[in-house]
């Protein structure tokens, strides 16, 4: 672009701004009907001018788009989060419900009365005594310390068994897989020390006559039992009874 | 036909035509139409970014009918708006290639607009092709010639607002600007007449 083209251009912008005297504006219009060229660099000047026009109108709508969006909307844009937390939280819920599920479903499924038993139950152990190794011991406890269960309840006795002996017979029965004899001697124990209004091995025998009944399948009678221990702070047994063994418990009711 | 503006509604003609208080004017679109034609372009195939795009475009379109004189008032500005809004989202929708407006193509026709919108819709692509060519241009002479041609500011005023050394740098770098912008368009002969369609018609 020479000089003159150049001072020519910026005439045609001031003639199009309006910025011309109107001798200038003359002399520029008999131009511009002289020379084409001309002509057509004004009509682009022109085109120019409406497309920045047209431009700003935009920009301007777009500026108060933004500004509009956030008075309109606040309530939406709100509600668009709480909608984004509750469904996350839903999500989130769904998989916690899904895996407890799971792992419930597993539990269940996998849960037999004989793990439970095996889980809660321990040889009862006598407490040993100074004198537990003399001959006051009856033959029934002597074979129960030396863990001779088959012997314990073949021990034959002239007169009743002590409520001892009945616990350890209890004990015996059910190291030896006889779950009904275990359950008379346990319930021995519970009638004879409520008819003696005494407690000797009671709580022992209602945690075991539990256990018995579990493993015999008796689930309600077994989770009655065991209710009555949790229910008993000063129960003996009362640790022994965890949530999860009753939670077990009824589970095994349900299958 | 009944005349049915309301003073409300002439008072936001007239700013428009006269160009004053043109935010004001487009707040009060965007508070007494926005939600209707979300609602309308939401339940008819769009989601909520294509309700904020199509009443940016109407209100662009209707800002140009307004200032052409080609609103007459025989209709509230209500069913104008929102028979514009739902013009210009039908052909998005066609442009989009999709079913649904050919479905709606019949329900078009039911449509009784005061007078034939049909261009300004179609304009709406030439003036994002129109709008894409002044983007290109570099921010600064972007924001100058908008101060000058769009905003109507002074020289001086200009000057106040861009920290320029002094007027004459001022008028120097606009009419670089504009120059700039006129080779581009001398460039794009389909683009030049776009524009020149745009302006007359």
């Amino acid at each position: 672009m020479d000089n003159s083209t150049h001072n020519m251009s910026e005439i045609l912008v001031q003639y199009l701004d309006g910025e011309l005297s109107s001798v200038d504006a003359q002399k520029v219009e008999k131009q511009l009907s002289e020379n084409p060229s001309l002509a057509n660099e004004l009509e682009n000047l022109q085109l120019a001018r409406e497309a920045v026009k047209m431009y700003g109108v935009r920009e301007r709508v777009k500026s108060v788009h933004k500004e509009m969006m956030k008075e309109l909307q606040p309530g939406v844009k709100a509600m668009s989060r709480q909608r984004k937390i509750l469904r996350y939280s839903i999500s989130i819920a769904a998989a916690i419900l899904l895996i407890a599920g799971l792992f419930f479903a597993y539990n269940f499924f996998t849960l037999s009365k004989e793990k439970v038993f095996a889980s809660n139950y321990h040889t009862y152990e006598l407490p040993t005594f100074r004198d537990s190794s003399s001959g006051d011991q009856s033959s029934i406890e002597k074979a129960f310390r030396e863990k001779e269960f088959g012997k314990v309840v073949n021990v034959q006795k002239a007169g009743d068994y002590t409520i001892k002996e009945h616990f350890l017979r209890g004990i015996s029965f059910l190291e030896i897989q006889n779950n009904a004899s275990a359950v008379n001697e346990f319930r021995s124990v519970v009638d004879s020390n409520r008819a003696a209004g005494t407690s000797f091995f009671e709580d022992e025998a209602e945690y075991y006559l539990a256990l018995t009944y579990l493993r015999g399948g008796n689930y309600k009678t077994a989770y009655r039992l065991l209710r009555l221990i949790k229910n008993n702070p000063d129960h003996l047994y009362y640790d022994m009874v965890t949530a999860k063994l009753m939670r077990q418990v009824k589970m095994l009711s349900w299958k | 036909m009944e005349v049915s503006k309301s003073l409300a509604d002439q008072e936001l003609i007239s700013n428009i035509q006269a160009g004053i208080r043109l935010d004001g004017a487009i707040r009060e679109l965007y508070r007494g139409y926005f939600d209707m034609v979300r609602i309308y372009v939401v339940n008819n195939s769009g989601n909520q970014q294509d309700a904020e795009d199509i009443f940016q475009d109407v209100i662009v379109s209707f800002i140009d009918i307004i200032q052409k004189n080609k609103f007459r008032g025989e209709s509230s500005l209500k069913t104008f708006f929102y028979s514009l809004s739902r013009h210009t989202w039908l052909n998005e929708l066609k442009r989009r290639g999709r079913a649904q407006a050919r479905e709606e193509k019949y329900e078009r026709g039911k449509d009784t607009m005061e007078f034939d919108t049909s261009h300004f819709i179609a304009d709406r692509e030439r003036k994002q092709e129109v709008i894409r060519l002044v983007d290109e241009l570099g921010e600064a002479c972007k924001k100058i010639l908008m101060m000058f041609y769009y905003e109507n500011l002074s020289m001086k005023e200009i000057l106040e607002s861009m920290h320029y050394e002094n007027e004459q740098v001022v008028r120097n770098k606009k009419y670089k600007c504009l120059k700039q912008l006129e080779q581009m368009i001398n460039e794009h002969p389909e683009l030049k007449q776009n524009l020149k369609s745009l302006l007359h018609g």
